[in-house]
């Protein structure tokens, strides 16, 4: 097959672009792959409410007057007690205020500074024994009468808003991946059909001399689709170093790195991905030469 | 072993170039067929090849219908064709080697055989010496003999040759149609399109001459 090549890799060098084109998207659909996870990971720990879990906030003011720190700890301290041994709870722990720094960092910043300049709320994560109305206001009424000012958040809207935000951001990683996607089998599509027009001559000969559709094909797959190949390939090898860094050196203050590279999803996934883009261009490849060879008797 | 009946063709919108041809070629037979320039022997050609479908008609080619055979079944007939285009056709960057082997990549020929094959086909054309040679730096005669190896390499059932002695001196012509009596006379089913009429007089096969789209066998209608 070697002489017949020849002729396919001397008039495609022009399509070098191709290999350039599959190296970037697969480079940046790992990127927003590699992000969108992080963020599902960030965004299942900081909300990781069982079904039965509330929040429980205590109110930074009581009749209109604002509560001293002290005052704070002391009910939080209260409504633990009270919490603990009350009938319709299983479970009740205050959230430390670093604990809560420490997950919201990503988003605030430092968690050394959050503490000292942002007011963050008095919580209690509170396990109920079954979640009913009834009993989350038997809790509050309780709480009430130990004059604790707290309410219950079934969900917390101040943690649903950052919810939503990471829902966005993760909505938006999906969007460029399926862009990124589509760029591919653009690019590939008309690399392929410039390529057709290029040698239609020749292709048309092939037809004549009684060359199958496959044999055809397989010319392109074995020149064009190898050097997407090859780019997919590329692109995978700089995402993995580009983020296996990030990994390394940010893990600190961004993620877990031991809990990322043991994450059998992630990791498949980054391995499927560039598989998946390989799958794109090669449906994209065989769908135009075919498309071509059906204008030939 | 070839029948055309009715056989029309047009381009686009354009007048039928070939008009109600009915024929029947028997297997081993040996035609010429000759016209004016522009009479229609290129696109009668590229019918016999099944480079085209006729616009109105029916083609039967060794025995089926080309109607009715799908992609690959036609693909598998045409390898039993071979032909030696006016223009020659060669790929300008594949070798005078890799042009011959053309054909036989194509029906899947081990290597080893391809170039036993081919080498010992050029060498008999006489371009043993030009084996790794371009088209382009070749003469327009040793290209047309490329074309007519490159043709015969599968010892084709059908041979089918435009023109092909046009740029050839009378020697290497008369040995090439030689080739062609040989080939002949082991089966091959052969039309060769000229207008050189003392080469259609000295071997003397059968004449189909088109005539505004019409044809004529040995200048009666055509059965
Ligand atoms: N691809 C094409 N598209 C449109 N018209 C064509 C095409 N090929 C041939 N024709 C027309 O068909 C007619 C017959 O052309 P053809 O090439 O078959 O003639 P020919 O007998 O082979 O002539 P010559 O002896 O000069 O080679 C001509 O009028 C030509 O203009
Ligand atoms: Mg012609």
């Amino acid at each position: 097959m070697s002489g017949l090549n020849a002729s396919f890799r001397a008039r495609i060098s022009a399509q070098r672009m191709t290999l350039l084109i599959s190296a970037l998207m697969t480079f940046l659909g790992l990127l927003c792959f590699f992000s969108g996870w992080q963020l599902y990971t960030w965004q299942s720990n900081v909300l990781h409410t069982s079904s039965n879990m509330v929040v429980l906030e205590i109110l930074q003011q009581q009749n209109g007057q604002e509560i001293s720190s002290a005052a704070l700890n002391d009910y939080v301290t209260k409504a633990t007690q009270i919490l603990k041994s009350h009938p319709a709870v299983a479970n009740a722990a205050p959230v430390s205020q670093a604990e809560l720094a420490e997950e919201l960092s990503p988003v605030l910043g430092a968690p050394e500074m959050v503490q000292d300049t942002i007011p963050l709320p008095r919580l209690l994560q509170v396990e109920m024994k079954a979640m009913s109305p009834d009993y989350i206001a038997l809790v509050e009424s309780d709480l009430k009468a130990a004059s604790i000012p707290a309410k219950i958040i079934p969900s917390n809207p101040w943690l649903a808003s950052l919810k939503d935000l990471s829902q966005a951001l993760m909505f938006a990683m999906f969007i460029l991946e399926a862009m990124c996607f589509l760029a591919l089998m653009f690019a590939v599509g008309g690399t392929v059909q410039s390529q057709i027009a290029i040698q239609w001559d020749e292709l048309e000969l092939y037809h004549i001399m009684g060359a199958k559709d496959d044999f055809v094909i397989k010319q392109f797959y074995k020149t064009i689709l190898r050097q997407i190949a090859w780019g997919c390939f590329a692109g995978a090898i700089i995402a993995i170093i580009v983020l296996g860094g990030l990994l390394y050196f940010w893990h600190q203050r961004f993620f877990s790195y031991e809990a990322t590279i043991t994450n059998y999803g992630l990791v498949g996934g980054a391995l499927l991905l560039p598989l998946a883009f390989l799958a794109i261009s090669w449906l994209t490849t065989r769908h135009m030469v075919v498309k071509n060879l059906n204008t030939l008797p | 072993m070839i029948e055309f009946s009715h056989v029309g063709l047009r381009y686009g919108g354009g007048p039928e170039v070939l008009s109600d041809i009915s024929f029947k070629l028997d297997a081993g037979s040996y035609h010429f067929l000759s016209g004016a320039s522009g009479a229609g022997k290129s696109s009668l050609m590229s019918l016999l090849y099944c480079g085209r479908k006729p616009t109105r008609g029916n083609i039967s080619m060794f025995g089926q219908g080309i109607m009715e055979l799908n992609r690959n079944q036609l693909a598998v007939l045409r390898q039993k064709i071979g032909v030696v285009f006016q223009d020659f056709r060669l790929l300008p960057n594949l070798t005078a080697f890799e042009n011959v082997a053309l054909p036989l990549r194509i029906i899947g020929q081990p290597d080893r055989e391809i170039k036993q094959n081919v080498s010992e086909l050029l060498s008999w054309v006489g371009l043993g010496d030009y084996m790794d040679m371009y088209p382009a730096t070749l003469s327009g005669g040793q290209q047309q003999r490329i074309a007519i190896a490159r043709a015969v390499i599968t010892r084709p059932r059908l041979l089918l040759a435009d023109e092909p002695t046009g740029n050839l001196d009378d020697e290497i012509g008369f040995k090439l149609m030689l080739l062609f009596e040989q080939l002949n006379k082991m089966g091959t089913t052969i039309v060769v399109a000229t207008h050189n009429i003392p080469m259609m007089e000295h071997f003397g096969h059968q004449r189909l001459v088109l005539e505004k789209g019409h044809l004529n066998m040995l200048g009666k209608k055509a059965a």
